[in-house]
């Protein structure tokens, strides 16, 4: 039990604040902020808009909001995304669907 | 398909509702509406306004049941609040402290 994700179906909406500790997936709609200290995974059927901060995340669905992670943010190709991404490291995968801003903490090499 | 459920970790302080069942093991502050089944586990806190078709309580509740079929509060569940249903069922062991009402 402690080992299986949480999981927002698809036919649930949550409007306001959702924070945690363990994994999380969503199917359903989130409107708020999500704030979590473990792996996010967004479904295709998922639909946020929220300001999210997470460990990781992993975006199948659509997400509107600002994104800032402590590890890896991953858009898959059928990711639909509009926000603004702070983390170490992102991945945007062939066919995914993104416009905001995207900053990875890069050390910028000296003269630049 | 997996029914929804709130983890012990997960705090949610807003709104909830949907037309599938929902399992709450952590904590929801503020409202829920749904047109399904509404179970808050043993180590489920729930400060809302509840309004579904059914709830059966293993775990915290405070606020009002309003519901359009059962409510069921188990031995070990804790409500303070008033509940208005069709068919209320509290179990020996139950601690419920509120006002209900079976009106049809």
């Amino acid at each position: 039990m402690a080992d299986a994700p949480c999981v927002i179906g698809r036919g649930i909406t949550i409007k306001g604040n959702l924070s945690g500790a363990e994994q999380l997936v969503i199917e359903g709609a989130v409107e708020g902020h999500i704030s979590l200290k473990n792996h996010l995974t967004i479904k295709e059927t998922g639909r946020i808009t929220a300001d999210i901060t997470t460990h990781s995340l992993m975006v199948h669905g659509q997400v509107s909001g600002n994104i800032e992670a402590n590890d890896l943010v991953s858009l898959s190709s059928e990711a639909s995304v509009v926000a603004d991404i702070k983390a170490p490291r992102v991945v945007l995968e062939d066919g995914a669907r993104f416009k905001g801003r995207i900053e990875m903490d890069v050390e910028l090499p000296p003269g630049v | 398909m997996a029914n929804t459920v709130i983890g012990n970790t997960i705090v949610i302080d807003g709104e909830i509702s949907g037309d599938e069942d929902l399992t709450i093991r952590g904590t929801v502050k503020g409202k829920i509406a749904l047109s399904a089944s509404l179970i808050v586990e043993n180590s489920g806190t729930v400060e809302a306004d509840i309004e579904t078709k059914n709830v059966e309580v293993s775990g915290n509740v405070t606020g009002n049941i309003t519901s359009t079929e059962r409510v069921e509060l188990k031995s070990d569940g804790r409500m303070v609040g008033d509940i208005k249903a069709p068919r209320i069922l509290i179990a020996d062991g139950a601690v419920f402290k509120g006002n209900v009402d079976m009106e049809r």
